[in-house]
């Protein structure tokens, strides 16, 4: 039975080689999609999950409430750990945390790295699963001469973990640190990723103008809950746990869990408002849909092609099989045939994954886990189901005379079924192209708008060693070089990483006011250097003395601060009374995700830490080079790691630009996948009609009127597509859209775009097999056998 | 003279032979003529009809239609030609499932030069004539055979040929409904409609003029 099965089945695929083809074809694109979307969803999902505490873990935030627009944020005072773990018996361990502001240099011997740092309380390596090769977590964290480093570091300085035990290292070529502890390199699927890590506590030593104190938050929190303790126990604990500590702080904290942060990092006012698993859901989505198309793919072509078979279904009743086993033989046939084309896909996916991983930045690999394994089977039965269940109920109902003469008359009820398949299909594709076009035109906003400063040829590195101790000297030498317009200092990154505070005062200030206002600290011929505007007032300059307790704001805070004649206005920031001596245009410093605003700026010799540098457009590798030689002689010992602004501002809209090039993929394929069912589904239309064809030919209707007559029939499929879809992709584009501060309107065009991308690629496959039956003789068509 | 065959021949290729479906056939017929065109399965008869109706092309010889000669002319021009002049009656009807009676009849007038009223016009003659009135929104699963092929043949007629091919037009159908179908091929013929006729039944051929016999191909 089983062989005499493989064997007909074999010899079904030799006869219909077209069929099977699209079908096979069809088939492995869409798994291979969804292979490939498996994967990422997977690690998406299994992101920052990997620690033992997993669910104990949690992340303090804090919630902003008595602005216009409420606000969540992660930064904390660097308090706060130690009071919650003194004042709550349900905290177990409470950590600080906060990364480096730029990377450090680890030196030993002659080899001398830049690291990414992480300060840390110790508990840390208690609470988070970094497993540690050498040392122990009790100890580790302790002692401010100590440092923990990642295994590729010390086999980078020393050759290998043990030989760099008991060993030390130079950090920033002025201090030394003993290693007391070698931890594991840190998997991709890790949101904290850090080099080295050094004990809390030294970081008021790097960085001197951190405050300790309730109301500057610059700290993150990591709590460990006490087995037993639930979220939400805990949330209503430290809800107002901030008033406790000083009386005018409204702010709430909230707790969330940790892995949760990832995937759920959008807040709205004050609201969780999904973030990164939008994508996940939305390529979930994506992946079963295509997946559908070309199932939808093998229901119509099957469908179709029993035509072709009615003899032996027939045959096969006629001869006692009763239907059940012919559906259950339709079913086995969908069946293998997705099982050949998910062995095909495995090892497209696994081809493809190189290129997938460099598309979506991960580091993703195939690997036969169970989980894998039952998600193949299980991806093989459904598929296999979804395909053949239609066709097997639908071909092994014939009826045994009808069949055997091959007299079956179409039913209309299999025709609309068919054609509503069709219309499902691509109106699917057209959502999809529409979703490409908006994403795309909304980044090419994102990177065309405005940003109100010049972010072109501009480099910057950290401040570090001969030059933090003069960096005036090192920036005036530094500006000989020929093709460096303007050199400044400030702190750490541009895009993102701002501080913000509330501790600022201003006349009429409302005492509930705890406006947060980001700020950015520079050097004189910063603004110049950028090419920010000035509205009212002037830039920082050299000419009028010290200007350390003068401030420059942007339009947004001066509006938001209500002041009539800014210039002049004394300000009180952190106790120093300060001036306001310039306004600026507004620009953005962040993604235009987010909205604009209030920020100001202000000069502060001791936190500058990053060099900026314009350079001339002509010859900018010659002067990268220069640049690279002055600075080796200049900063021995420090490599020199330099960065370009505007990567990263292109880092800002990575998520969107990865959907975006996902999406122009996957659109690619449900188009395709759909004009191949089409493609079938053309050749058994012209075939169902070859009679009708036929006659109208010799009742004198030319081959073009033919054409246009087939075309006609699926061009009208995929207008009502175009209806059905148009409306629905509005909803999702308007959606997708109000996530962004900034956005492009839409309009018609995409939507006719879209529409018009379909229809004209329905036509083409069509007409192919349009012209091939008009032009076929009618004689053929005709005889009566 | 309506149209003339001289030496007609036509052939396939199988197995590097040449297999002759037609050999040397000439044929005359002139306005007015019912012809019988008898002989067993396979002897050409059919495809004689196709060639006659332009349907299909040949080999060897020379095709006169009205005096145009029809193997030079270009497909345009020859298709014009059988669209002006030759009807088509099938053995299985071969009416549109998908168009009603009326659409059915009105189908050969699409591509002719003809107004929508004078169309209309023209269906009605049609459905008139037949007695087929009541019939015409029906769709040809709803009709007998004798009935379809009723339809058959005023969808044939109604572009007013002067020749109507009809390829076993009562081999579907019981001998009353045949009698009657032939009764008005005799009435069509009485009226000047040339008519070509491939049957198998001696009786039908007692309604034509002429008969020709043919046998693998040849004329006997």
């Amino acid at each position: 039975m089983f062989t005499q099965r493989l064997r007909l089945f074999f010899r079904q695929i030799k006869k219909s080689k077209l069929t099977f083809f699209i079908n096979l074809v069809g088939m492995i694109s869409g798994l291979t999609c969804v292979l490939l979307i498996y994967l990422w969803v997977d690690d998406e999902l299994n992101v920052d999950k990997f620690h033992k505490n997993d669910s104990q873990l949690v992340q303090i935030m804090q919630k902003q409430v008595n602005t216009d627009q409420k606000r969540v944020y992660p930064n904390q005072s660097a308090y706060l750990a130690n009071a919650l773990k003194e004042d709550i018996p349900e905290v177990q361990i409470a950590v600080r945390t906060i990364n480096a502001l730029y990377k450090n240099t680890l030196s030993h011997d002659d080899i001398a790295i830049k690291a990414e740092g992480l300060y840390a309380d110790n508990g840390f390596f208690d609470m988070f699963s970094f497993s540690l090769i050498q040392g122990t977590a009790k100890e580790a964290l302790v002692g401010t001469n100590d440092i923990t480093i990642s295994r590729n570091m010390a086999t980078r300085l020393f050759g290998s973990v043990e030989n760099s035990i008991g060993k030390s290292i130079t950090f920033n070529k002025d201090e030394t640190f003993n290693i007391s502890g070698v931890f594991e390199n840190i998997v991709s699927t890790s949101t904290l990723q850090f080099d080295f890590v050094l004990p809390f506590d030294l970081l008021f030593k790097h960085y001197p103008y951190l405050y300790k104190d309730w109301s500057y938050s610059y700290a993150r929190t990591f709590v460990l809950l006490a087995t037993g303790t639930t979220l939400q126990q805990f949330n209503t604990k430290i809800e107002k746990y901030l008033t406790t500590k000083s009386e005018h702080n409204t702010n709430l904290l909230l707790a969330r869990p940790f892995s949760e942060g990832y995937l759920y990092g959008k807040y709205e006012d004050g609201v969780q408002a999904g973030g990164r698993i939008d994508y996940v859901r939305l390529f979930s989505v994506i992946g079963f849909f295509i997946l559908f198309i070309a199932c939808i793919n093998f229901m119509n072509l099957s469908t179709a092609h029993a035509s072709l078979r009615t003899k032996e279904i027939g045959l096969r009743k006629a001869l006692g099989s009763k239907r059940k086993s012919l559906v259950f033989q339709f079913l086995w046939e969908s069946t293998f045939l997705v099982s050949i084309a998910l062995a095909v896909s495995i090892v497209f996916t696994i081809a493809a994954l190189p290129f997938f991983n460099e598309l979506t930045d991960k580091v993703m690999v195939f690997s036969m886990t169970t989980e894998m394994l039952l998600f193949l089977i299980g991806v093989n039965l459904v598929t296999g189901f979804l395909a053949g269940m239609y066709p097997a109920f639908y071909i092994s109902g014939f009826n045994i005379v009808q069949a055997l003469t091959g007299k079956l008359k179409t039913t209309f009820g299999g025709f609309w079924v068919r054609k509503g398949l069709v219309v499902f299909q691509f109106s699917l594709s057209i959502i999809f192209i529409i979703g490409v076009l908006v994403i795309y035109k909304q980044i090419n906003l994102m990177q065309n708008t405005n940003q109100g400063f010049d972010r072109e040829n501009i480099v910057y590195f950290s401040l570090e060693g001969a030059l933090k101790n003069n960096p005036k000297t090192f920036l005036d030498e530094v500006k000989n070089i020929a093709g460096i317009e303007n050199a400044s200092t400030t702190n750490s990154g541009f895009f993102g990483g701002h501080g913000s505070t509330s501790g600022l005062l201003w006349e009429g200030k409302n005492e509930d006011d705890e406006t947060q206002m980001s700020y950015l600290v520079t050097d004189y011929d910063m603004i110049e250097l950028l090419g920010i505007e000035i509205l009212e007032g002037r830039s920082f300059s050299r000419e009028f003395g010290s200007d350390s307790t003068k401030l420059i704001f942007n339009e947004a805070a001066i509006k938001k601060m209500g002041l009539k004649n800014p210039i002049g206005a004394k300000i009180t920031l952190w106790d120093t009374p300060m001036e306001i001596v310039g306004v600026v245009k507004n620009f953005h410093f962040e993604s235009l995700q987010e909205e604009l605003k209030p920020m100001f700026m202000y000069m502060h010799p001791e936190r500058l830490n990053t060099v900026m540098l314009k350079l001339e457009d002509d010859n900018l590798t010659t002067t990268l080079d220069e640049l690279i030689k002055f600075y080796e002689k200049y900063n021995p010992g420090f490599p020199l790691e330099y960065k370009f602004l505007d990567a990263d501002f292109q880092k800002l809209y990575n998520a969107e630009r990865i959907v975006s090039t996902l999406s122009k993929y996957f659109a690619g394929l449900a188009i395709i996948i759909s004009s191949l069912g089409l493609f079938g589904l053309a050749i058994f239309t012209a075939q169902r009609r070859r009679k009708e064809i036929g006659i109208r030919k010799v009742l004198g209707q030319n081959s073009i009127q033919i054409i246009l007559m087939l075309s006609n029939e699926f061009v009208r499929l995929v207008l009502v597509s175009i209806i059905i879809a148009i409306p629905i992709a509005y909803v999702f584009a308007n959606d997708w859209l109000s996530g962004f501060a900034y956005r492009i309107s839409l309009h018609a065009g995409y939507f006719l775009m879209a529409g018009l991308t379909a229809l004209v690629v329905a036509l083409l496959t069509v007409s192919t097999q349009a012209i091939r039956a008009a032009n076929e003789n009618p004689v053929d068509a005709l005889r009566d056998e | 003279m309506l149209l003339q065959l001289n030496k007609i021949s036509k052939w396939v290729q199988s197995g590097g032979q040449k297999v002759f479906l037609l050999k040397d056939i000439d044929l005359w017929v002139h306005e007015g003529d019912f012809i019988s065109i008898m002989g067993p399965s396979g002897s050409g008869k059919s495809t004689l009809l196709n060639i006659i109706g332009m349907l299909d092309d040949f080999n060897e010889g020379e095709y006169a239609f009205l005096d145009e000669s029809v193997h030079t002319l270009k497909e345009k021009h020859r298709s014009n030609l059988y669209k002006q002049y030759i009807g088509f009656v099938f053995q299985s009807y071969h009416l549109i499932d998908e168009l009603t009676v009326k659409e059915n009849l009105e189908m050969p007038l699409l591509y002719k030069k003809h107004g929508g009223s004078e169309r209309k016009a023209l269906v009605a003659d049609m459905l008139d004539r037949f007695n087929i009135v009541g019939k015409k929104d029906l769709f040809p699963s709803q009709l007998s055979g004798g009935q379809q092929q009723l339809v058959g043949i005023a969808r044939a007629l109604i572009a007013n040929p002067k020749l109507i091919l009809a390829d076993e037009p009562t081999g579907n159908l019981n001998s009353k409904q045949g009698e009657e179908i032939m009764e008005i091929f005799k009435e069509l013929n009485n009226e000047g409609v040339t008519i070509i006729q491939v049957t198998h039944s001696e009786k039908n051929t007692s309604y034509g003029s002429r008969i020709i016999n043919l046998l693998d191909g040849e004329v006997v």
